[in-house]
This record gives structure tokens, C-alpha cells and sequence, in this order.
């Protein structure tokens, strides 16, 4: 019987009565306090997420009487400058302005820049050889980018001709034999030819159909040992570890995906190991927080820190981590934005409950949004279909949400080219442009299949400033390799969702905060010092590898960071045995193109020897959470160079740092994952794995 | 809920009755972090009976698995207190450990499956009488259901809400998202719970 009295459930929740805890509890919990109690952190009220780290960031920059976050990279203010929490003691982080062009315009390698620039292109060994005396003697902390720097070897668009010498034994990596499809070209960084791993990117190339055409199911697995069928991977190999003296430059493109973590989880979760090609490292990497703070002024922060690895024989080798963290923009200064969601509505949604996972995820995020954010809606069957133009009307936009429902097959060419036409015409010239893809990944009918898709999107990003996200659901008949290259040419980043909490995490937090992208075509070269660094790996970003001549080729597409978006790149060094102890061990570059001004910037950030920490012990928790996730990526996907690696040796570290970080459940999580991944991996005959 | 010292509890001098909850929370954890033991104990004390409570109801009224998940909680927030920033309460905080360690208890099990309550009366308030017990049992039974029921994101906020005694304000700090989106969550939550009850209360 329905009653006219209004349930009132909240004064019924209120009410709820409370259970007593037995007598006994309080004992217990008195004996479990430790010995030595811990310190908590200074109680500064210290809102760190979100629209409120802005707040607080405003607040504070407001009290140093550096109002106007906003700053305007030009000319005048060459040493714009953001100043890192005092206790972090980091360097200061350079800015330099290159009048920059548009996207296709050569840079002018000398201007602004001057003869500070150290070398574009490639160190000839000689001047590699030469530098290093002169580098010891100049004092570092007053002229940090007062190097002797080698000749350019290459023009700025000349061909790649790197020359990197893979160093230590040949890594046999276990690749997917049926890569074949993959045809490795010229100028192979280290390149991955029959096992030999090394590099990745430019030189593995595939053309964009194949791994649609010729997918790697599964990869190390046999067909019918497949937990899900028709999942597409790509494998792209695995970075080789590089002689200083034979390169001292590693360049390539951001990446603030985090789609392969949450593909894992979802393989582990369900008791499965994930194939490796669905490991993506650096993506894993960037999954996870690492307390990194915006800036106080300027675009970015940049870290740097380092410390002994305990997954590396040897005391001379270092794991490095550099932190680009992107300024967070007050919720109530962000741009209103016009995103056009293009939802697959075909019967593959019906699997596993997707499409309601995208409805309860959209419902989610509208009530984030502003008010004069709007909202449009197209979806795709065997055709696509506009369902709602762009509206700030929240029930129309709730309703049509709550009235799609599965039916026929994916036309996703079709659904995001109507998506993108209907953002285009409702694109708004000063605000946020955005089309968000959310889909399973299949596209199966369709004139042109991806290739053409990719194109459309690639050009939209390029002409009408509309980027793309995304959004990866469901697993049996997924497609990660499209839905990671749609994001990758349409300027903007690719998720994967397998539950609510998973949702909530990338259409509040991610969506919402990062929506105003900050910074386009973001590249990043490290340069080490040969005097002090032997060998140098970067860890993860195979496929976004960037020839060095080329970071400073603005037309190049590299990787787009929204507001607040923190990026982390870890390394692998090896310091020389005679190598002193004071000084730079390497400088990190960053260059993208200011969205708000156009203008292109290049930051450098020093990592000083000095704030190396002496041991695994003394390191900084973010240094060795992301140590952590990158080992357990490693041995995860089997790379060579954590082929020694044990998940056991992973999940006992972790376990001991993941107290202090219990309160992020994203942190805690992985503990779990982790136990989960060692138990599969002892229980699968570690033959029948290494025999595929 | 119980942030004020329990009756009979020895209160340290340096907060006073009156003082706001979050500048007693405070000067408790100032002194642990001087290493005095006896904040230590007043802060299990002040907390441990809001934990529990919220666990058991969590638990479906287990009071065996949520005394262990008081334990576990405590466990992993004196390793985590070190990286207790402030952000929000200390409470709310430890209401975000009690719920992942229910989280994590419930996924043990390989896979993550929708919650149910269990069955089981939720133990009544011992004040009521057996009338009234009876009745505010099979509500209460219905309305956990429903509470576990519930996405996610909506059945921590209400739990730390309602169960946990946590302000919109301290949960949306805690959460990293606005007050706005957490009250809106309440209201949607309040609807679900409304219609999962029509036809119960009276």
C-alpha cells in the first residue's frame, strides 16, 4: 500500500540503531596500538583533490600575493617560475618561450632559445666525450643549462638516424610470434626483430588497420585458454637499456592514459593473468596518485627524485622518477564545455551489463558539471542516431540517458562521425570541445573501417580544436588497441571503466578536473649526464617514442594534459663507479604548446645528485609506490628486464608501504591485485607460459 | 555520532569540553605525534564505538566480522597515520579505512558481485521494548538491505553519513568532490531507499 506519509528515510538512516561493540573489543584495540606510535603528517587542512586543491592553491597563492594563477607565459616574464613546496627543496624549474607557431611550423631552433640550448640533435660520441669535463666543472646549481653542447649531427627533419646501441645481453623476450603482422621498418631504436627486444614506436610500425585485421588474441595465451574472446592487443615491445656515452638523450611523447591498469584489474579480477601485450607500463604508472602538488604559478611543476632500486643486482643502478603535474583550474573558472557523448548502443553493450554501467556512469558525471556546461547525445547500433543535441537541461539529458537500451550491431564510424559533426556544430569558440567515446571498442561495420576514423578525429583535433576521450567498457570482444589510437589522434586520453568505482574515478575526477586541457603536443626529453649516468632505460612508453631531433619539431603529435593532470615517467640508470657525488645527473625538458596562449614552452628541471636518496628506505613514498606499480607492470608483462622479478618480492614491499597509503583506495588496491596476480602466476605451470 | 568523549572518559587537558570536534581531533593527534601513548588510547576510545557500529551495520549485523574489521581498520590507520594529511577529519578518514577493509572483505571472493545484506536482525537499540524492537528490526533489516543495496558511490556517502556520523562536508573532502555532488548523491540515495521501502513502513 502506497501511503500518503512521505517515507522519511533520513531520519530512518539517522535513526539506525547503533550496536554496541563487545566488551572485549576495546581491549584489543588498545593492545594493537604499536610500540612506537606513528607521526601524523602536519595537520594543515590541505583539501588535495579535485576543484578544492585549486581552492586551496588559489588561497595560498592569494596570501603570497601571487594572485592571478593564470599565468601568461610571454617574453617579458622569461623566468616565469613555479615554486614547489619549500620542504621539497627541488631546484627551480626553468621556463623558456619559443614564439611558437601553430602546429606544422618549424621551430626556430636558435631565437629565444639561444646557445643555452644543449644539442637537439644527436651527441656525436666525440662531443658526448667531450662534455662531460666541462660539465663537473661548471657549478650547477647557478648555471644549470650553461653546457658544452655537441655539434647538430642531424637537421631538425632530417630523417631518423639514431644509432642506440642495445648494451648487457641480447633480452630475450618472449614476443608474440604473431606479430608478424607487424612490419618493423628503418633506423629500429633497438628494435624488436625475432625476440630481440629493444625499442618500440616509430620503428615497430603497424599500419593502423593491422591490428585490427591480424589482432594478437590474447597474445601469450592459446586460443581456447583465452578467458575472453577476440581481445585486441598490440604489442610494442619493450625499451632497451642505452650507453650515455652513445645517446644521452631520451625523448617521446606524455601519455595520461590509464586504461591498461584498470584492462588488467579486470583480468585479475576475474582470476585470469592479462596477456602481456595488455600491459602498458607507463600507464599503470600514471593509475596511481604520487601526492604530487600543482604549481604554485605556471603551467607546471616538474619533479625529479631518485633512489637505489632493490629490483636491479648491483649498487650502482638508480630508479628515477620525473613528475610533470599540470595547474589545477578552479571549477568555477574552468571554460564551460560542450561534450558530445557518442555511446555504443549495439548488442555487445547488452553483454555484462555495460550500457547500464555507461548510464549509471553518466548520471555520475552530470552532477559534477556546471550549469552552463551542456551535454549532447549520439548513439550507435547498426546507424547511428542523434538523440540530443548539446543542452544545459538536466532532466532532458537525464532522460535520454535513462532511455537508451541495446540493440543491433556497432556502426562506430558512423556514431562518431555524427558525433563529431554534432559537436562541430554546436562547438563553442572559447570553451571546452569534447567528444566522448563510450564503447567496447568494436567497430565492426562501417565503410572504411579505423583507419578512416582515425583520420576524421585527427583532422577535428587538428581544425576545430575537438578533442576525443575514450571510454573503454566490457571485456569479452574488446578492443583496446582502437580505443587506445582513437584517443591518441584525437587529442585525448583513453580509460577503461570495469566497475562503478572505476567510473566514478574517471567521469568525476579525471573527466570533470582535467576537462580543460592545459597543454597539447606535451614532449619530454631527459638528458643524462654522461659523466655520472652509464646506461639509462626508460620504463614504459614504448609506443610514444619521439626521435630526439625531433622534440623540438612542434608539428609532431605528442601528448595532451588537462588541468591537474600529474604524468609520471620512471627510468632505470646506472651510475658510473667514478661518478661524483655532487652535481646533475640529468635534466628534464618539457615542451607543449600553452593552450591558452598558443604560445610553445620548454621547462627544464635539474635532478640533482644531491637529491638522490641513499637508500630504498629513505625514499619518497611516491618514488617507491610508482617503483612498485612499474615492477609489478614489468614482471606482469614479462619484460626482459624484470625477468628476474618476482611478484612475491613486489607484494612484500608493498605490503609494507601500503599501510601508510591505506587511505587511497586505488593504493590499497593494488596490494590486492598483486596477491592475486602471484597466486595465478604460481598456480599456471610456469612452462606452459614460457613455451607459447 | 560519538565525538564527544563517552561519559566517564578521561579527558586530556589539552582539549576542552566545547571545543569543536575537529580542534579536539587535532590536539589528540599533536600529542600522539609527540608520542604520548594515552592519546593514543583516548583517540581508539573517542572512535571505536562509531567504527564498530558502522562496520556491523556494513556487516549486515555480523558483530563477529565487524569486531575483526574494527581490528584490521585500526591496524592499517596507525600504519597509514603517517600519511593522514588533514584533508578531512581524522574520523572521516577512518571511516574511508573501516569501509575499504568491508570492501576488501566482501571482494575476497574473486569476483565483485553486487552486495546483499544478509539476513539476521540488525541488533536493536537494548532500550526499546520488544514491540517496538520488532518493528524497528524488520525496518531496519529492510532498509540495510537496501542501504547495500545501493552503487557504490552512493552507499559510501550515506554510510558515512548516517552510519558513521561523518558531515556532507567532511565526506566530499574525504572523497575529493564537491558538497553539491555529495548531497545529490543523498537525494538519489534517499529515493532508491524510499522506493526499496514503500509498502514496510507504515
Amino acid at each position: 500500500m502506497k501511503s500518503n506519509a512521505k517515507i522519511d528515510v533520513e531520519k530512518m538512516l539517522a535513526e539506525t540503531p547503533a550496536a554496541a561493540p563487545p566488551e572485549d573489543l576495546l581491549e584489543k584495540l588498545r593492545a594493537e596500538i604499536p610500540e612506537e606510535l606513528p607521526k601524523p603528517a602536519v595537520m594543515v587542512p590541505a583539501p588535495s583533490r579535485g576543484w578544492m586543491k585549486v581552492a586551496a592553491a588559489l588561497l595560498l597563492a592569494g596570501a603570497a600575493g601571487l594572485i592571478g594563477y593564470r599565468v601568461t607565459l610571454d617574453s617579458e616574464r622569461p623566468d616565469a617560475v613555479e615554486l614547489p613546496p619549500a620542504t621539497d627543496r627541488e631546484p627551480l624549474t626553468k621556463t623558456r618561450v619559443t614564439e611558437g607557431g601553430p602546429a606544422g611550423s618549424v621551430v626556430r631552433e636558435e631565437a629565444p632559445v639561444g646557445k643555452e640550448k644543449p644539442a637537439v640533435a644527436k651527441q656525436t660520441r666525440e662531443a658526448a666525450a667531450k662534455a662531460p669535463s666541462n660539465e663537473t666543472l661548471s657549478p650547477p646549481p647557478s648555471a644549470p643549462a650553461k653546457r658544452v653542447v655537441g655539434e647538430r649531427a642531424v637537421e631538425p627533419l632530417a630523417p631518423v638516424t639514431q644509432k642506440v646501441v642495445v648494451t648487457g645481453e641480447a633480452p630475450l623476450v618472449e614476443l608474440d610470434r604473431k606479430a608478424a603482422s607487424s612490419s618493423v621498418e628503418g633506423g629500429v631504436p633497438g628494435g624488436v626483430v625475432g625476440g630481440i627486444a629493444g625499442g618500440t614506436g616509430p620503428g615497430f610500425t603497424t599500419s593502423a588497420r593491422a591490428p585490427i585485421a591480424a589482432p594478437s588474441t590474447g597474445g601469450t595465451r592459446e586460443p581456447n585458454d583465452a578467458p575472453y574472446g577476440d581481445v585486441f592487443f598490440k604489442e610494442y615491445g619493450t625499451n632497451p637499456f642505452v650507453d650515455t656515452d652513445d645517446d644521452r638523450l631520451s625523448t617521446f611523447g606524455l601519455d595520461v592514459d590509464t586504461g591498461s591498469y584498470t584492462v588488467a584489474r579486470r583480468y585479475l579480477t576475474d582470476g585470469n593473468l592479462p596477456p602481456r601485450e595488455a600491459i602498458r607500463v607507463e600507464e599503470f604508472v600514471n593509475a596511481f596518485s604520487y601526492g604530487d602538488r600543482p604549481p604554485a604559478r605556471g603551467d607546471f611543476a616538474i619533479r625529479a627524485e631518485a633512489a637505489p632500486t632493490p629490483f636491479m643486482k648491483g649498487d650502482l643502478y638508480r630508479v628515477v622518477r620525473f613528475n610533470v603535474r599540470g595547474r589545477v583550474v578552479d571549477e568555477k573558472d574552468r571554460k564551460p564545455a560542450v561534450l558530445t557523448f557518442v555511446v555504443d548502443v549495439s548488442g555487445s553493450m547488452r553483454m555484462e551489463n555495460r550500457l547500464e554501467l555507461v548510464k549509471r556512469a553518466l548520471g555520475l558525471l552530470l552532477d559534477e558539471l556546471k550549469s552552463s556546461d551542456r551535454v549532447g547525445l549520439v548513439v550507435y547500433g547498426s546507424e547511428a542516431r542523434r538523440i540530443l543535441d548539446p543542452t544545459a537541461d538536466r532532466e532532458a539529458i537525464r532522460d535520454a540517458i535513462d532511455r537508451l537500451v541495446p540493440e543491433g550491431s556497432t556502426n562506430a564510424e558512423q556514431g562518431l562521425r555524427m558525433g563529431y559533426e554534432m559537436a562541430a556544430r554546436f562547438r563553442s569558440r572559447d570553451g571546452i570541445n569534447r567528444v566522448v567515446l563510450c564503447s567496447d571498442g568494436v567497430a565492426n561495420v562501417g565503410r572504411t573501417g579505423p583507419a578512416s576514423i582515425l583520420q576524421l578525429i585527427e583532422r577535428e583535433a587538428r581544425e576545430n580544436d575537438i578533442e576525443l576521450t575514450t571510454v573503454g567498457f566490457g571485456m569479452g570482444n574488446y578492443n583496446d588497441v582502437l580505443m587506445e589510437q582513437l584517443a591518441n589522434k584525437g587529442d585525448g586520453r583513453y580509460a577503461y571503466v570495469d566497475t562503478l568505482e572505476e567510473a566514478r574515478r574517471i567521469f568525476v575526477e579525471e573527466l570533470t578536473g582535467t576537462l580543460q586541457t592545459i597543454a597539447a603536443d606535451a614532449k619530454i626529453q631527459v638528458e643524462f649526464d654522461p659523466s655520472v649516468v652509464a646506461r639509462w632505460r626508460l620504463i614504459g612508453y614504448e609506443n610514444r617514442d619521439i626521435a630526439d631531433e625531433r622534440f623540438r619539431d612542434d608539428s609532431v603529435d605528442a601528448g595532451e594534459i588537462g588541468a591537474g593532470h600529474s604524468v609520471t615517467a620512471l627510468y632505470e640508470i646506472k651510475l658510473k663507479e667514478d661518478a661524483s657525488r655532487r652535481g646533475t645527473a640529468a635534466t628534464v625538458r618539457l615542451r607543449y604548446r600553452s593552450k591558452e596562449t598558443g604560445k610553445v614552452v620548454e621547462l627544464e628541471h635539474d635532478l640533482r645528485l644531491s637529491d638522490v636518496a641513499s637508500s630504498w628506505e629513505s625514499a619518497p613514498r611516491g618514488l617507491k609506490l610508482a617503483t612498485l606499480v612499474a615492477e609489478f607492470a614489468e614482471v606482469l608483462k614479462g619484460n626482459y628486464w624484470a625477468k628476474d622479478g618476482d611478484l612475491a618480492e613486489v607484494l612484500r614491499r608493498a605490503r609494507r608501504l601500503s599501510p601508510e597509503l591505506a587511505s587511497d583506495e586505488r593504493s590499497a588496491e593494488m596490494v590486492t591485485l598483486v596477491e592475486r596476480a602471484e597466486r595465478l602466476k604460481r598456480s599456471v605451470d610456469p612452462k606452459s607460459r614460457e613455451e607459447e | 555520532m560519538s565525538t564527544m568523549p563517552a561519559a566517564g572518559e578521561v579527558v586530556p587537558v589539552s582539549y576542552r569540553e566545547g571545543m569543536p570536534a575537529q580542534e579536539q581531533e587535532r590536539a589528540i593527534l599533536e600529542r600522539i605525534r609527540a608520542g604520548d601513548r594515552a592519546a593514543a588510547e583516548t583517540l581508539v576510545e573517542r572512535t571505536y564505538a562509531t567504527v564498530f557500529a558502522s562496520l556491523a551495520r556494513l556487516c549486515g549485523g555480523d558483530r563477529d566480522l565487524a569486531a575483526d574489521l574494527t581490528q584490521e581498520t585500526y591496524r592499517k590507520a596507525w600504519q597509514a597515520l603517517p600519511g593522514f594529511d588533514g584533508r578531512a577529519r581524522f574520523s572521516t578518514w577512518l571511516y574511508r579505512i573501516a569501509y575499504n577493509a568491508f570492501l576488501n572483505h566482501a571482494r575476497r571472493p574473486l569476483r565483485a558481485v553486487p552486495f546483499e545484506g544478509r539476513d539476521g536482525p540488525l541488533s536493536a537499540d537494548p532500550g526499546q521494548s520488544a514491540e517496538e524492537a520488532l518493528e524497528s528490526s524488520e525496518v531496519s533489516l529492510r532498509l540495510g538491505r537496501a542501504v547495500l543495496a545501493l552503487p557504490d558511490d552512493l552507499r559510501f556517502s550515506v554510510t558515512a553519513r548516517f552510519w558513521a556520523g561523518q558531515s556532507v562536508a567532511d565526506i566530499a573532502r574525504q572523497e575529493g568532490v564537491s558538497t553539491v555532488a555529495i548531497r545529490k548523491r543523498l537525494r538519489r540515495a534517499f529515493t532508491t531507499l524510499e522506493a526499496a521501502l514503500e509498502g514496510v513502513v507504515p
